[in-house]
């Protein structure tokens, strides 16, 4: 066992059981699963991504590159999680990755042995030959080596959700720097969130000595929250990193609401997606101590020496038994100081300096461990563990300590990443031996080691005053806030970025396996620039992002090219800062929940019916209706389309736009928006229009109607009823605001139906309140007007027909839809009136030739159309100008026509292309397309729309349908395009 | 005849959270009113003169006699009132300076009152309404889970109407039962 004796923010009094590849350990609340094996003497947690070497725990925290378990199993496992953010509780279960079969034996550890072949951008240059080899042998080979963890590849479990805030204060980063940014802003009041990625406040505090207002840190942090807690306007998210920023001062932070138990309690979401917006936010988000390169460095054992000090300080693990630490300058030295206050034996240190302090003489002294000055590492041993550390001296003598546990103090990296989410780009700072914030996003400001600021009493000073600050700019003025006081002093940044000399691997990137080799090649064949050297090499983009080693490998880039630090410059970092699961993203939008839908008010009755329901935009709409004994939705739609024709039907047309046009100047924006003229209709009718767009093309059509003087309705197709209302609202607002006309969508105030058949008329009268006279005389074709229905809701009723039958639309407030859809029933009920859906009513179009989705294309004109006529010349219209374009008057462009195949039981195929009868299918041919086709129960055989070159004057001639994408070539006949009552004696009945 | 709500797609039409209820508001009149350009100040007259009713300035809604007006964007109100009547006949003094359409039908609205009101809110809307910023007076149009909303605070428990159109009234009363069904565990603020 490793754990120590006494101390450390663990609670002894618990334990909690869990297992690590089926083995079982005892840990305790507090712990994180990488504290609780290394407590238990595991040091092999992984295998390495392309090389499967074995892999320790590099680090403490996110920015963990080795440490990578599956979490949990079935449904709920989760891949590549690092073991170093993973709370512990009672039962958890973890497996390693990346291995097989197991992890102490791993088969694919031979790709070590072939990491000549497996260089940067390998899988470029060594699979090139034979090239057919390459999807079916060489990718799925690589893909199957490679990689980490599995995805459950089962639906989560679990649900995720989303939450709102909005404060005046954002502090990112609950460390010294941000607990004191976040009083100095709570006590002025202003609304603050603050945002910890760890379960516990505190950051550094809780991993180091140093005191704060003469008490440990972590006590201080301790009453820190206290005091955050009594101000009211203070709201602290712990578990919550923020991932992303965005513009305006909007932020992106994901909590881990559930992840430290085994599954969420009922109803409560395993994370939950924080979008903040905030007026000021305070990075105070600490460093990342760097991995350097060195030959040998990926062995476990290997460790950052600030989280040694933090398994020391905070989790009461001793990470090994013997311990040499490698260090540039004095922070390496407080892992010495921290080691020996430990009673952890040091066997070496190894500082790159030829002189020290004689304070740290003492400390060396202290622990008894061989000092070596101006030396370095030269390489480690051991296998599944270390065991042993080679140094060179200063006088260049190899010599060997035996020793588990190597702590390397190579310096840090603020944690600059969020400032570079609007672009900002990092400026290498030669002072603090690190990038430090470039431009920062508006809004921010950065305090503390993010900021390149590393000694405990600046940084408290720097948070307060940045609290203050940002309290300050959102108008929360006061005192100036008390800093809490520390005594330490800086420590001049000593970095270690490349120990040259050594013949193992040095990484750069542990967790993509990227060494100085692979950066010297990268070199050597020009990828120089760093984003190029990013790509080439993948250095930094495992999941990690390199936050430990990718300034090494801009280091080793800087030394070849002899550039410098400042020239060579760093990767941009992206969002986000860390993994987002995507379900956090998605919140409750998964399954049927994914997007809302929009329900007719007569959906149920729908449903009682036995109708198909499908998806047209958001709305649902039946698509027919089911009776016993039908098998196919073809037998349902013939049925219901003979019904129509031959009796009466009824059909929900509620989701049909709707736009109620009230105003003295209504007439004019509809003359200016359609092609033919509306000012003139009288009150009390109703006419067909087409509107088209700027550009001279169809936009959509539909019919309006004339209700009063200064009030109208409009109608649109489904698909356009939002495009269409946003069109006229630039007409209006942009064009001719002065007019005095004022619309709104009205679809969701009406249900309405179309009642269709022979029989309409004896329908509607019946659904009427008795004495309401519908005759053809009071009623005539394209009349409306308002009735009553229902004993006494009033009634907007239509005389207009889709199908070409004896048809009406009647509308009702839609809280009368589902009363109205069973009264039309109970009225219809004696001539068997039948419901039909979308395909009956689109098959009786395609019989009538009504222009519909296919042909409403933006391809189209109105003269493609047959339309041309209803251009009016006597008025202006949207689109007039540019519909005169010679190309768009070109008689040879395909226009509408009617298609029926020569053989009676050929199918026609909607999108096959026309040619003349035996011109070869080739383009240079093509004569047009089939728009729409369907099933013809009225004729009996299959019809079709298209459009055809120069098509009108072609109606007797036959040509072919070539369909090369789903086989066949059917000869069909040119036709006029309405197939059933071309005269339209039916609708006029 | 029967009146069907809407939101007749959902099992129970109120339901609790703690003690925190939602329960849609139907039936009521409402009706659009877009005043024509130029004419708010002769709009705004007539309101106050016939109705003793005054528009309320953007993001802002009162009530006078029953009778509520909403702002919903620039010179254009919603006014309304609980239960069925002839409102748009009502308002004809209003016809001449605005164009006035019946949207009684038009949307679903749902009541959410009490303790837990905002905290499930938040969820639910990209809307600040700490009581700093949003206090009862207060409306607001913003989008909910894809949705198009109007909000608007009733009283201090906190009280909100929330409405939307009414063919997405299944889809509001679920996303709203989405949005509370995990308390939302801010600490004790």
């Amino acid at each position: 066992m490793s754990r120590l004796a006494s101390g450390g923010l663990i609670d002894r009094s618990l334990s909690h059981r869990f297992a690590f590849d089926g083995r079982l350990y005892n840990g305790h609340p507090g712990d994180t699963l990488a504290s609780a094996l290394l407590a238990n003497g595991v040091r092999l947690f992984g295998r390495s991504f392309k090389y499967h070497r074995p892999r320790g725990v590099l680090s403490a925290g996110p920015e963990e590159p080795s440490a990578l378990v599956e979490l949990r199993g079935g449904a709920r496992r989760e891949p590549n999680t690092p073991a170093t953010t993973i709370e512990l509780y009672d039962g958890l279960e973890a497996t390693s990755q990346n291995r097989f079969p197991s992890l102490g034996f791993d088969l694919l550890a031979v790709n070590n042995l072939l990491s000549p072949l497996l260089s940067a951008g390998f899988y470029y240059k060594t699979f090139m030959w034979p090239a057919s080899w390459w999807e079916k042998v060489y990718e799925p080979l690589i893909r199957r080596a490679a990689g980490l963890g599995r995805a459950a590849g089962l639906p989560d479990p679990d649900h995720y959700d989303r939450a709102h805030l909005f404060c005046d204060v954002l502090v990112i980063g609950a460390g010294p720097a941000g607990l004191a940014a976040a009083l100095a802003a709570g006590r002025r009041g202003a609304r603050v969130v603050l945002c910890e990625s760890d379960p516990l406040l505190g950051g550094r505090l809780l991993a180091e000595t140093g005191e704060v207002d003469g008490m440990p840190g972590a006590d201080w942090a301790a009453h820190a929250e206290a005091a955050l807690r009594d101000c009211p306007s203070v709201t602290i998210l712990r578990r919550t990193s923020v991932a992303s920023v965005f513009d305006h001062g909007s932020y992106v932070a994901v909590q881990r609401v559930a992840d430290h138990k085994p599954q969420p309690d009922p109803h409560e979401p395993r994370q939950r997606e924080w979008r903040i917006v905030a007026k000021r936010a305070v990075l105070a988000a600490g460093g990342f101590e760097r991995l350097a390169a060195f030959s040998g460095n990926d062995r476990p054992g290997v460790m950052l020496a600030g989280a040694v000090r933090t398994y020391l300080n905070r989790f009461a693990v001793a990470p090994g038994k013997s311990a040499v630490v490698l260090t540039g300058g004095g922070d390496g030295w407080r892992t010495v100081a921290d080691l020996t206050r430990h009673g952890v034996p040091i066997a070496a240190i190894v500082d790159r300096r030829r002189e020290i302090s004689p304070e740290q003489h003492k400390l060396a002294a202290a622990s008894g461990a061989w000092l070596h000055l101006g030396a370095k590492v030269t390489g480690t041993r051991g296998g599944p563990a270390l065991w042993g550390v080679d140094i060179a001296g200063a006088d260049g003598v190899p010599r060997f300590v035996s020793s588990d546990l190597l702590a390397v103090a190579g310096g840090w990296n603020p944690a600059v990443h969020l400032t570079s989410h609007l672009g900002g780009k990092p400026v290498w700072n030669e002072a603090a031996c690190a990038f430090l914030p470039g431009a920062l996003p508006p809004g921010m400001a950065v305090a503390g080691a993010a900021a390149g600021t590393f000694a405990l009493s600046a940084v408290l000073a720097e948070g307060a005053a940045g609290g203050a600050a940002a309290a300050e700019a959102a108008g929360f003025s006061g005192p100036a806030p008390s800093v809490p006081q520390a005594s330490d002093a800086a420590i001049a940044p000593t970095p270690i970025w490349i120990i040259d000399g050594g013949k193992q691997k040095a990484f750069v990137d542990l967790q993509h396996d990227v060494t100085l080799k692979d950066i010297a090649l990268a070199h050597r064949e020009g990828f120089v620039s760093v984003e190029h050297l990013k790509r080439y090499t993948t250095l930094g983009m495992a999941t990690d992002q390199g936050k430990t080693g990718g300034v090494a490998g801009m280091a080793a880039m800087a030394a070849l090219t002899g550039r410098g630090m400042a020239e060579t410059g760093t990767t941009l970092h992206r969002p986000p800062f860390t993994p987002v699961a995507i379900g956090a993203l998605a919140g409750h939008h998964r399954g049927k929940d994914f997007r809302p839908a929009r329900l007719t008010p007569a959906h149920r009755w729908a449903a009682e019916q036995n109708a198909s329901f499908v998806e047209t935009g958001p709305w649902l709409r039946a698509q027919w209706f089911t009776q016993p004994g039908e098998t196919d939705w073809l037998q349902s739609c013939m049925r219901e389309v003979n019904a129509v024709r031959g009796s009466v039907g009824v059909c929900d047309v509620s989701t049909l736009g709707k736009i109620e046009i009230a105003g003295p100047d209504a007439g004019a924006l509809l003359d200016f928006l359609y092609i033919n003229t509306f000012s003139t209709l009288p009150v009390g009718r109703v006419r067909y229009g087409t509107m088209l767009r700027e550009d001279g093309f169809v936009f959509d059509d539909g019919t309006t109607a004339r209700l009063e003087r200064d009030r109208w309705v409009m109608t649109t197709t489904t698909a356009n009823a939002p495009r269409v209302l946003q069109h006229m609202e630039f007409v209006h607002q942009v064009l001719r605001p002065d007019w005095r006309v004022a619309f709104i969508s009205v679809t969701d105030q009406w249900a309405q139906f179309a009642v269709a058949g022979p029989r309409a008329r004896e329908v509607i009268a019946a659904t009427l309140d008795p004495g309401e006279n519908v005759s053809d005389a009071a009623f005539p074709f394209m009349a409306c007007g308002s009735f009553t229905t229902l004993g006494g809701v009033t009634a907007r009723l239509f005389r207009i027909s889709f199908s070409g039958e004896l048809a009406y639309e009647i509308g009702v407030p839609s809280a009368y839809g589902d009363a109205l859809a069973r009264r039309i029933m109970a009225a219809g009920a004696a001539f068997g009136i039948t419901p039909y859906g979308l395909e009956a009513l689109g098959t009786m179009r395609i019989e009538k030739g009504h222009p519909a989705g296919g042909e409403l294309n933006g391809q189209t004109t109105a003269i493609d159309l047959g339309m041309g006529r209803m251009m009016a010349t006597k008025k202006d219209f949207i689109g007039r100008a540019m519909a005169q374009r010679p190309a768009l008057r070109d008689p040879q462009r395909p226009t509408l026509a009617g298609i029926r195949p020569l053989r009676p039981q050929d199918r026609l195929r909607a999108g096959a292309h026309l040619l003349a009868k035996d011109a070869p299918s080739t383009i240079a041919h093509d004569a047009g397309w089939v728009t729409s086709v369907a099933f013809s129960p009225s004729l009996g055989h299959w019809i079709g729309l298209a459009m055809l070159t120069n098509g009108p004057a072609r109606h007797g001639e036959i040509v072919r349908a070539d369909d090369p994408v789903r086989g066949g070539s059917v000869l069909v006949e040119v036709v006029p395009p309405c197939f059933v009552d071309p005269e339209g004696a039916r609708l006029r009945g | 005849m029967a009146e069907l709500s809407a939101f007749t797609k959902v099992k129970s039409v109120a339901a609790t959270h703690g003690s925190t209820t939602a329960m849609p508001i139907e039936p009521r009149s409402v009706v659009s009113i877009t005043a024509w350009r130029g004419a708010a100040p002769a709009l705004a007259d007539a309101a106050q003169v016939t109705f003793g009713l005054t528009l309320p300035q953007p993001g802002r809604w009162i009530e006078h006699n029953g009778l509520a007006a909403i702002w919903a964007g620039p010179g254009h109100w919603w006014l309304q009132r609980d239960g069925r009547s002839e409102l748009l006949a009502e308002l004809a003094p209003l016809a001449p300076h605005a164009g006035l359409i019946d949207m009684s039908d038009a949307r679903a609205v749902l009541r959410l009152s009490g303790p837990a009101a905002r905290d499930i809110l938040m969820g639910l809307l990209p809307l600040d309404l700490h009581p700093r910023s949003f206090t009862p007076g207060c409306a607001a149009s913003t989008l909910a889970a894809h949705m198009g909303v109007h909000v608007r605070q009733l009283d201090d428990a906190p009280t909100y109407d929330l409405s939307c159109l009414r063919s997405y009234a299944g889809s509001l009363w679920r996303a709203l039962e989405l949005a509370s069904a995990g308390p939302l565990r801010l600490p004790a603020a």
